[in-house]
This record gives C-alpha cells, structure tokens and sequence, in this order.
C-alpha cells in the first residue's frame, strides 16, 4: 500500500511522511453541559454512510461503502503543519481539490 | 559507478546503473589465447558477449569447470557438458536449461551458499562455488528420483486432502515432505564467514553493537529516482521511447533487467535496411548514452510499478560496483511500459526433459554466449520469430531436422518459410511436438499434426519449443491496468491505462523493427504531453500487430506421460483436468488447489496456458480466458536487499562518547541510545547507593525540553496541561501531567514560566517527538497565536542529585545555590564557569538533593568534565536509566508505560490532584473523561505494597490474586537496600487497595508451574516519606 | 573556577581553560588542518582531499543559526532581511540564508564568511545552532549520493535553486537547501547527528562520497 498525500506546504508526499488525525470531527465540544455519552461520541465514534456510527440512523447496511471523508494529518516528517484533506479511504487516494486547508 | 559519479554538472545529472557491455565493450571476437576452441563453444560471432581468451575458473560440485568472462552460471555450465541442473519440487524429475531468462526454478542454484541464485541470469565471476538444489547426492543420479513413478498418490491438490488425520501425525508428514521438496538451504553461518568490518563498538544490552556492520562483499543498496518519465525495458521501443522524452528535457529512468540494451534485437544478425538488427540496436544504446537527462539502468529488473507511478526494482552490482544488489524506486510522472515478449511454453508430453529449450535460449546460447546448444534439433513453434532463428541455427552449425510450426501456412513469414526451404528444413506447418523420447536427456521427438492422425519420429538431443510470443505484462498488470485476451493475437493486451502509463514495443503485438521503434517514440511523446510539454508531432501510423498463435498443448496431451503446465510447482496438465473435475475449474482456483504458478516462474511460465486450457476444459470461448492476479516481485530480489543497508539512525546524546568510555551498557529508548547500567551488577547496587549517600550524574538529555510563546501560549498550556497553568509562578517549577481525550495520562513535566506570555516546560523523553504536533492537533480550530521551539537538542541536561550535590555545584558557579535562593522546584540561570548559561531546576525525581542544569548541547561534555573533576572529592559517579528507575521507584513517582497503561486514567494512578476541574472554559484535553471516570465503581486503582518478609521475590508484571481470582498486576517491584525491603506498586481492583490489607501475588515463568508470595498494601512513598531530603 | 573544600581554586580557572563545544559529528578520518572558532575545533580540510574530484560530506554544525517566528511573519525583517514571500523560498543576502518554512517560521542560517552577528533581542528569535547538525553535501556527484539518502526530488528542474525542501533523508525529518547541484546544505535534530553522517558516508561510499573540510563548503558557497 503506497499512496501520496498533498500538504498545503511541501506539496505531494508520501503518505508515511504524515501522521493520521483522524476524520474531521468539527471543534471540540464545550464542556459544560456536556453529557459522558456525548463527549465519547465525538471521541470515538467516526461518520459513516447513513450516519454517524452507533448513533440514529447509523450502523453499515449492505451496499455501503467508504465514501470521501474530511480527514485531518499531520506532515511530521516534513514542515510540521496540520492540515485537511478530502480522501476516499476506498481507494487510498485524495480526491479532486484535497489538500490545502 | 564511482567513475563516472558526476562526469556531467550542470543540468545533466546523468549516470548509469552499471556497466553496459554493449558500449566501449571489449572485442569478444578475439580467438581464445591458445588458438584453439574450447570444448563446447563455437566460433565468437559479431553479437557474442564472451571473451574466450578470458577463462574462469569456478567449481560445480566441488569439482573444477572452466567458464569465460561474459558467461552465466547456466552457459558455462552448459558450454562445459552439465545438461542437468537440478531436480523439481514433487517428483524430482532431471531438469535442464529452458529459457535462460530464469522464468522457472529448474535452475535456481545454490551460488557461494547462497541458496535459490538464478543460474540462467547470474554472471559468472572467479572463484564461484556453484551447486545443484533439492538433490540427494549428484543431479545425475538423485536417491530421490523414484517419486517421480508415485505420481499416483500425488494428484492436484493432495496436500490439502492427505496427511491430515489423524492430526497427531501431520508434524511427522510434514517434515518428511520438508525433506524431499523444496528448494534452497540457507546456511546461517554466512555472514559471520564473510567477516564483519567495522571496529570497536558500544556496549548495548545483550551484546555489542558494531559501528557501521557491514558485510564485506554483500552490501545491499538502496536508491530513490526521481523522473518524469520511467521506462520499463531497454529495448527498440524503450530506447526511442526515452530519446523522445529526454529530447523534450525530461529526466528519463529507464530500466533493463539484461546486462546490456537493445532487447532481442541484440543477438539477431538478419539485415534490416541495409544493417544487421543488432547494429541498429546499438546504435540506439550509443544515442541513448549520450543524451542528457537519461539515467540508464542494466541488469535492472522491475518487481513492479505501483499506485501513483512508483517504478521499484533492483540492480545487480557489476564488477566494479560497491555493491552486491541495489533496490531502488523510482517516482515518475509517467511510465512507458516496453517490457517486450517472453516466449509461451509450449505443453506437450515430457516437456521438461533436459534438451527441450525455448527458442530464446538456444539462439541466445549459440549468438550471445558462442555455445554450441545441440548437434541436432527439432523445433516445434509458434511465431516467425522462431523461424528466422532456426535459419540462424542451423548456418551456425546446428542440424535441424525439422520445424513443426503450430500456425497455418498462411500465418507465417514466406520469406522465412522458403529460407528455410532453401537449407532443406522441412517445415510443417499446422503440425506440434507430441512428445519427447529419453529419460535424463533428450533423444528424440515425435511430431504430430495438430487435425488429423499423422505423425513423425526424429532423433535429436535438442528439442525447441514454444507456443508463440506472450507479452510480459507484469508491469502493466502491478499497475491496474486492465487486460483482455485479444483474439488476433492471442495474447493479454491492454484495454484500459492508468493515468500516465503508456505501453509500446513488441507487447503490443508489433514485429517489425520500424514499428517497434516508431511505437516507442509516440509512447515517449504522449508521455512528454501528459506531463505537460508540447503536444507530439502527427501521429506515426503503427501497422496492425502481427496475427498469433493459439495452440494449447501438443497432439495426445497427458497420454501415459507428464506434461507441464507448470515446472516449478510440477503442476502436469492431468493436474489441470483433475482441478477442474473437482470444481476448481477458474484458473484462480485452481492456481490455489493445484499450485500453478505459485512458485518462482509466478504467472509467467503458468498463466496463460492455465487460462486456456481451464476455458477449454470448461467449454468456453478461449477469450474468456481470464489470467491469475499478477503479483510483485515481478522478478524476485533476495531478502537481505529488501532489507536494505540497514542503518541503525538513532540519536545519541552530547555525552555519549564520554559514557561509552566510562563503561555504559546502552538500551534503545525510543529514537535515543542511552545507558542503562554503568556496570555488569544489573541490580545497580552501587549506583543507588552512591546517590543515596553521596552524589551521582545522570545525562537525562532526552529530555524533551519546549518554549512556547505569544498572547496565547497560555491558553494552549490550559488546553493540554490538566492543571491550571495560570498558576505557575516566575522561577518555579509547575509540575504538572497532559491526559489525553479518554483521561489517560500521557506526558508530565514541569512548566516554567519566564516571562509575559513566555514559558519553557519539559516533557518525558518518549513524548518530546510528539509535544509540537499534540499541541496543534489540540488547538487547531482555534486560531491562536502562539509559537514553539522544540529545544530538546539544543539543550543538554545533567541530573546532579544525592546529599552532596549542592557542595559540587557550589564548585563550578559562583552564582548562590542555596536552599534560600533556590529552593526544592525552584528554577534560576545560572553560570557555570564564567562563561557558559544554564538554567539550574531543583527536581526530585530521585527523591534526593538534585539539580538538573540544562546547558547548550555543544558545551555538555565541557561542564560534564567540570563537575566530575569538581565532584571528584565527593564521590560522584554516573548513574543510569535502570539505577533511576529504582531510586524514583522507591519514592512512588510514576513513570508513564510502567505505572500507567492504555486502561489508566490519570486518577486511577492516585494523580487527581493535578487536575483543576473547576475551569471548563479551558476545555482542558481529558477533562470530560476525567469527569466521567472519578467516581466510576470497579476501577483499578495504583497501590505501594511491601513483600512480606520470607514469602519470595516477585517481578515486574506478576498478577496479584485472590484465591484463584486475577485482581491486578504488579507495575514496579525491586528490593531497596535504602529501605531494607522489596518494595512495589501494583495496580488492583478496588477492595484490595485497603491500606495495610494483605495480597497475594503470583508470579509463573511457565504456565503451571509459579510461586506465590505475600504482600501488604502500604502507603507510598517508601523511602523518606516527608520529602526532607529532596527539599534539604 | 573549580574549588577544593576550603574554597580555594582547585584546578586552572576559566581563563586558562578552553570553554570548548563539541559537533555532534566526528568524521573517521585525519584532519591536518583545524581551526579553533568560538569553541569549536573546525576541520578545514581532511588528509588526501585534494586528490578527491568529490563529492565531500562537510560538518557545518559550528556554523550559527535561528529560528524566528511570527504571525505577521511577512511584515517583519528579521536580522533586517527581507522574508522570502513563497513558502520554500530561500533568500541568500551575503553571508546569511533565511529560509521560509512556514505561514509564521523562518530559519536563518549564517553560511558566509566573517563573525556571524548576535541573536536580536526581539522575543521571535530562539538560537538553535546547538539543536541540529548540519551537514552539507559539496562537489560533482552530489545529486548521486543523496538519491542513496533519501526520496525526496531535491533537484526537481522545475523549481529555482536556491530552494527549499523539509522532508525525511536516512528517515530523519530535515530541512534542506538546494543551492546548486553540487552544493545542498542540510539541517536536522543535532541527535542524529554521528549515526546520520555514518550512514550517509555509508551509503554515499558507493558514488564516492568521503568526508570534507570547511574549505571545499567555502569554495563552493563563494
């Protein structure tokens, strides 16, 4: 498995040169107010087809499949930025108009 | 390719993979120096590459043969009369010479106790020791060779079905079967034969680590290209292919897994307008050579070509060469694929008899290696290729009694027919080898017409055969390509490129020379389009591919003889039939069931007959004859240069050197090498005691050592320290822990807080790699301005600590160290030596007197020396990871990884009281979980306990049980000699964390068989509970 | 100063004594010619360099650097040299190169000849001289030598020397400058620094790679 990513600074690199931050879940939540279930959720759980994972609506039905996700990484190897990507995990590959953000 | 390193500057960074023979090469043509030819070698002709006033000597089975430079293993050994080369997997059946382009394993060899060398492939060099593999005793008479009549037992697939009931039996079977197949031994003693280089070395736990170890004569290489356009095969096509790109200014790669360029064109004689072909290939390579921008790479196969254009392979090293095998990858914008044909075998009753020969090698042997191949030769074929080399044979000398071609009259070259004619070679047209007479060698062939009864017996001690041409589509295929068998020319033709690739040559189905070329520049051009340049010039016309040939196997296939579908794994074609009889009837399956194509030759030798035949077995139209998965290595490299050169690039403190020389034993610590004893006493004994009593140093460079600053570097601290940093104070030490989002304690350190907005904070050394990134990941929708500096290597760090540590100090600053002006978790600059800053932290980690001085890298080892020699009178002697880790220890300070693990939250491990949970404005990283954890019933919790007197000593890891119950683990556990007892911190349910309550623990080094011991729970810290002499 | 018990000097004080820094290389070879500079023992050439067409590993770490950060990095003038605009950019203004690495960061290296000025008081500025080792690569060869190194395309045509490349060589995350293709400075976490230069001279043994002086760096960069 080798495919490249865009870093907004250096440009395409390969893919070991960067470390994964996940899937873009939007800012961390505030705390007060914030129940134990909601704060895992954001944590844990990771947007799938038909919803976010375990929640309503969600859960893997046949015919899903990985569909292009926000994704943030980390090019540690290189200029040290964190940046986001759009990224089909399908295919490995980004799509049209990752990179930079 | 130390010579021409950088004959070109400027914009021209061209160099070469290795010598090409085809350029500048010696005159080959030279008669050998006694005048007279050796035994078994023709006349040196134009295209030879042998130098036969060069001789070899080498030894084959420990007794002397005579090869010349220029030879494979596999020519000389032919040239000098071995006809048997080894003995197959299943049935140990003889096994000779069959394409000398190494596409089945009959001839892997060991080659200087290197086991599975491809002989056909591998240049001869002086001195080799060569040996057959998978034989008991001599290749000729191997005690094995009675397998081969008990082919009965052994149907497709009867590894799956036999041997596995009853199961107690199958270790028995299973090396019973090791002894009698397989291929190569390796010798494990080899290495260290070959001798290490290198001198000295540094002392690491379970050994000596060698500076720069490296293998006299085997050093692996690896190298990384970068190109716009990569091309596969140094061919007509590849050659013109390259010119085109280069001539636009790309930077081309090109490789070629033959010693030289040119292809097949460059043991062919035959005149094409107006000039023999091999002298308009070399001619090509002269060009080539020339141009700018072009890095040529011979003896270079390609393993494969992956997503986004990544070319890998491998060079082997020439004479000459620093090295044994380099791998390399290449990075490219576009590939041109013009890997060019391999000839299809041609499956036919004892088709593996030593003596049956592809055409390939049989031309190759007489025109490139001057080796008379046989005195008499039948040839069965499938293309005009293999016609105008049995012209070219038999002028060489070779008696040819007939050539049966598989194709229709109409299919074939005339004008080749008629030469043929012309030396009297009948040809048969529609007409195949049936099968072939004699046991260890071949004595003769029957031919038979493939409509119809008739057939032909000839005596003759060479047989060759093939089934026509079939592109070598690895390349295409390993980059996803799609393929379709093609009706016109029977073979796997592309229908769908992957962006950037381009295939052209004879894969495509071209034969004519002109063609070929004019096909590899229109692939070079639109590879100059696809990255960008100018659009190519009016498109040559390329005429239709050739039409080709479609035989599946010889007239009476399988009747009362094998025949091979596949050599390697001795897959006949009544395997093939069995397989499909038992449902395995797509050749995916049936490559699993019955083990076609799984070896060395992979789908080369075995894939597209399989297809064939299964869709004839099945029925079907033979163009729904899918292959199997083509899979890289396209071409196998050995193991030892995929692992590499095998540098071990890790960092080293400013004080290593000096550690070394005082006897350090290192133990990798994440990236660092650091000492983890100062003697061979594992138990540290005297480390300990020598800080407890009178002073001791620590390089605790790794350190991780951050300033940040900006308006909001407060506010980034408040978002990953768990405790409320707008606390900390000028010149003193915050100490304080990082959690991550499930509460789990990942990093503790102290923070300093310099200036406004100004702070320098230290983190545990496994963590300083990550701090800058976790830092950013945690505030990174938040737009704060804040700046960091990793200062891990800028500082070094040396840990004072012990009773004395203050009167050493005092010795090399004259700035005031008292417990007045800097107290326990105090910080101040301070100057050592008139000349050199540090900032001085008055730690406790050790749980003595300590400050920990954090000086300039560069300036380390100029204070270190100060302060032993100030120390000197005190005592003072280094101290390692391991004696630290028992002095913190006996204090109860937690170590992140020992104390903690991926279940354990920051106050399971009893550190709560860092956290300040009264600011959520802060949204601290792991407050939330913290929340939901505190009060959670049923964790564990961190507990000190003391081995009770009498009851045993148990070790890091023993669990802690109740009755036969598993209630926790023990984290730390070592005996102090400051305490007179075995101390530990364990990690147990709730209920057994009472104070002074009894546990038990056991410990068992093998499943069963353990000791248990008694231990009561007690409050840490064990040793000098009221912190006096950390604060003294 | 050190001091025996009663507080009396102990040994020679400070002035007699060498406040001397240590690189964290040490090449194996002999060097004929040094210089001591500020501390420093600098190799100006090694036994037998002038029967050597190159390409030479020269140790630069003695060599000053910094690193200066801001949010309006573009507004400021650091050691009053203008920020490259492009990320990647390197501006050469006589003996100083100053490299944009970032939106907010650029390194400053003092490469020429003469003193090398002192760090400015503005909080931006963090001496890192001491946090890496840096090596450069000089001579015909040189672009042969680092393909052994590393992946990454320091000679794409496409981009303008000087320039800039932060990425992984022998898999440790460096920061590079392609001046020219004989010359490529680079810098990484001074840790590495002795296993980095073994394993470059290792591999780089193959295209003739060997240990220079800070002679044939001079030569090169003038």
């Amino acid at each position: 498995m080798t495919f490249r990513l865009t870093c907004p600074v250096c440009g395409k690199r390969d893919v070991y040169e960067f470390t994964f931050g996940g899937q873009d879940r939007g800012p961390r939540p505030a705390q007060e107010g914030l129940s134990a279930e909601e704060h895992f959720r954001w944590v844990q759980f990771r947007m799938i087809p038909g919803g976010w994972e375990g929640g309503e609506g969600g859960g893997v039905r046949e015919g899903d499949r990985a569909a292009p996700q926000e994704e943030w990484w980390y090019h540690g190897q290189g200029c040290g930025v964190w940046f986001r990507t759009t990224r089909d995990p399908g295919t490995n590959r980004e799509v049209e108009g990752g990179g930079g953000g | 390719m130390v010579a021409d390193a950088g004959a070109k500057t400027g914009g021209g960074l061209a160099d070469r993979g290795s010598p090409d023979p085809s350029v500048g090469r010696p005159d080959c043509r030279r008669p050998p120096s006694h005048g007279r030819l050796p035994e078994g070698r023709l006349p040196p002709g134009p295209t030879c590459r042998v130098d036969l006033s060069q001789p070899l000597e080498f030894s084959f089975l420990g007794r002397p043969v005579t090869g010349f430079a220029g030879d494979t293993v596999a020519s000389a050994l032919y040239a000098s009369g071995v006809r048997i080369f080894g003995r197959s997997l299943k049935y140990h059946r003889p096994r000779g010479l069959y394409s000398m382009e190494g596409e089945s394993s009959n001839t892997l060899m060991a080659i200087d106790k290197v086991p599975n060398e491809c002989a056909e492939t591998t240049e001869l060099k002086a001195g080799m020791s060569v040996r057959a593999q998978n034989v008991r005793g001599d290749p000729q008479t191997d005690r094995f060779a009675f397998i081969d009549r008990f082919d009965r037992m052994m149907p497709a697939g009867f590894y799956y079905r036999l041997f596995h009931r009853p199961y107690r039996l199958w270790p028995l079977f299973q090396n019973g079967l090791r002894r009698m197949a397989g291929t190569g031994v390796l010798d494990p003693r080899r290495g260290l034969e070959e001798g290490i280089r290198g001198e000295g070395g540094i002392r690491v736990e379970g050994g000596i680590e060698v500076e720069g170890a490296r293998m006299g004569s085997d050093v692996r290489a690896e190298r990384y290209l970068n190109a716009e356009v990569a091309i596969v095969g140094g061919g007509a096509a590849g050659m013109s292919a390259a010119l085109a790109a280069a001539e636009r200014g790309l930077r081309v790669c090109l490789f070629e897994r033959r010693p030289w360029l040119g292809g097949h064109l460059v043991w062919r004689v035959r005149d094409f307008e107006g000039e023999p072909l091999h002298r308009r290939a070399e001619k090509l390579a002269v060009r080539l050579r020339a141009a700018e921008n072009v890095k040529v790479f011979t003896s270079s196969p390609v393993t494969g070509v992956w997503g986004e254009n990544l070319v890998t392979g491998f060079t082997s090293g020439a004479e000459g060469d620093l090295f044994r095998e380099c791998h390399w990858e290449c990075r490219a914008k576009t590939v041109v694929v013009a890997a060019g044909c391999m000839e299809r075998p041609l499956v036919f009753n004892h088709n593996d008899r030593p003596g049956v020969m592809q055409v390939g090698a049989v031309w190759r042997l007489a025109r490139t290696y001057a080796v008379l191949p046989g005195g008499v030769a039948i040839f069965s074929v499938g293309d005009d290729l293999s016609l105008e080399a049995a012209a070219d044979l038999a002028d060489l000398g070779v008696k040819i009694r007939a050539v049966a071609d598989a194709r229709e009259a109409v299919r074939q070259d005339a004008a080749l027919v008629t030469a043929l004619e012309e030396r009297g070679i009948p040809v048969l047209a529609g007409w195949a080898a049936s099968r072939v007479m004699g046991r260890k060698q071949v004595k003769g062939c029957e031919l038979g017409a493939l409509k119809g009864e008739a057939s032909r017996r000839f005596g003759c001690d060479l047989v060759v055969a093939n089934a026509g041409m079939q592109p070598r589509i690895g390349a295409l295929a390993t980059v996803g390509a799609r393929l379709a068998y093609c009706g016109h020319t029977h073979t796997y033709q592309p229908v769908e490129l992957p962006g950037g690739v381009f295939a052209a040559g004879s894969m495509t189905g071209l034969r004519d020379p002109r063609a070929i070329e004019a096909s590899g520049r229109l692939a070079g051009e639109r590879a100059v389009e696809s990255c960008g340049g100018s659009a190519p010039g009016p498109d040559e016309s390329l005429p239709e591919p050739a039409p080709g040939c479609d035989i599946r196997h010889g007239p009476d296939i399988g009747r009362g003889a094998k025949a091979f579908v596949d050599f390697d794994e001795d897959g006949t074609y009544k395997n093939v039939v069995e397989s499909a009889a038992q449902g395995f009837d797509v050749p995916e399956l049936a490559k699993r069931f019955g083990g076609f194509g799984l070896g060395p030759g992979q789908y080369r030798v075995a894939g597209q007959n399989l297809a064939m035949i299964m869709a004839d077995l099945r029925g079907d139209p033979v163009e729904t004859a899918t292959p199997t998965t083509v899979r890289p290595p396209l071409v196998p490299p050995s193991l030892a240069t995929l692992a590499g050169p095998g540098h071990d690039v890790h960092k080293r403190t400013p004080l290593h050197g000096e550690l070394a020389a005082r006897g350090a034993i290192f133990r990798r610590a994440g990236p660092w090498l650091r000492p983890r004893y100062f003697s061979e006493d594992t138990s540290c004994r005297k480390e300990i005691r020598n800080v407890r009593r009178n002073v001791g140093i620590l390089d605790s460079s790794p350190l991780g050592k951050f300033r940040i600053f900006g308006p909001d570097a407060l506010k980034a601290l408040q978002r990953v320290y768990i405790s409320d940093m707008r606390k900390a104070p000028r010149g003193h030490c915050k100490y304080s822990a990082m959690c991550n989002d499930m509460g789990q304690l990942v990093d503790d350190g102290v923070v300093i807080r310099e200036g406004e907005n100004e702070y320098y904070f230290t983190t545990s050394s496994g963590r300083a790699g990550s701090t800058v990134e976790w830092f950013r990941y945690h505030t990174r929708y938040d737009r704060w301005d804040y700046n960091l500096v990793n200062l891990t290597d800028v500082l070094g760090s040396l840990n004072i600590a012990g009773p004395n540590a203050r009167r050493v100090l005092e010795r090399v600053t004259d700035d005031e160290v008292s417990n007045e002006v800097l107290p326990y978790l105090g910080c101040r600059r301070i100057t050592v030596a008139d000349g050199v800053e540090a900032r001085c932290l008055r730690l406790g980690f050790v749980g003595e007197l300590s400050f920990e001085l954090h000086v300039p890298s560069s300036y380390c080892q100029f204070v270190w020396d100060l302060v032993v020699e100030a120390g000197a009178d005190f005592g003072i002697r280094p101290f390692g990871l391991e004696a630290q880790y028992c002095l913190r220890a006996e204090k109860g300070h937690v170590i992140i990884g020992a104390e903690s693990e991926a279940r354990v939250t920051l106050t399971d491990i009893g550190m709560g009281w860092l956290w300040d949970c009264g600011d959520t404005a802060a949204k601290k990283v792991g407050a939330p979980a913290l929340r939901a954890c505190e009060k959670q019933p049923g964790r564990m919790r961190l507990v000190g306990f003391r081995v009770d007197e009498g009851s045993g000593s148990p070790r890091d890891g023993a669990v802690v049980v109740d009755g036969a119950k598993i209630v926790g683990y023990v984290c730390t556990t070592r005996r102090s000699e400051a305490l007179g007892w075995q101390y530990g911190m364990a990690m147990v349910r709730e209920g057994v964390a009472v104070r002074g309550g009894r546990t038990h623990i056991r410990q068992e080094e093998t499943p069963g068989r353990g000791e248990s011991c008694s231990a009561t729970v007690v409050p840490t810290p064990f040793y000098d509970p009221g912190g006096r002499r950390l604060r003294a | 100063m050190i001091r025996g018990r009663g507080g009396e000097p102990l040994s020679t004080g400070p002035g007699d004594r060498i406040r001397f820094r240590r690189s964290p290389v040490a090449f194996p070879a002999t060097p004929p010619e040094t210089e001591l500079r500020d501390g420093w023992t600098v190799v100006l050439r090694y036994e037998g360099e002038d029967d050597h067409p190159g390409p030479w590993l020269v140790d630069l770490s003695h060599r000053r650097r910094w690193d200066f950060q801001d949010r309006d990095i573009g507004a400021q003038t650091p050691m009053d040299l203008p920020v490259p605009e492009r990320i990647g950019a390197v501006g050469v203004h006589g003996p100083l190169v100053i490299n944009r690495l970032n939106r907010t960061q650029v390194a400053i290296w003092h490469l020429g000849d003469g003193d090398p000025p002192s760090t400015p008081p503005e909080t931006g500025f963090t001496e890192t001289t001491d946090g890496h080792c840096m090596l450069a690569f000089v001579g015909p060869g040189v672009p042969q030598a680092l393909e052994h190194l590393t992946p990454l395309d320091l000679f794409d045509p496409a981009r303008a020397t000087p320039f800039l490349t932060q990425g992984p060589v022998l898999h440790v995350p460096c920061q590079i400058v392609t001046f020219a293709v004989d010359l490529v400075v680079m810098t990484f976490a001074r840790g590495y620094g002795e296993t980095f230069a073994l394993a470059a001279l290792e591999s780089g043994a193959i295209e003739g790679l060997r240990p220079g002086g800070e002679e044939s760096f001079r030569r090169a960069f003038a």
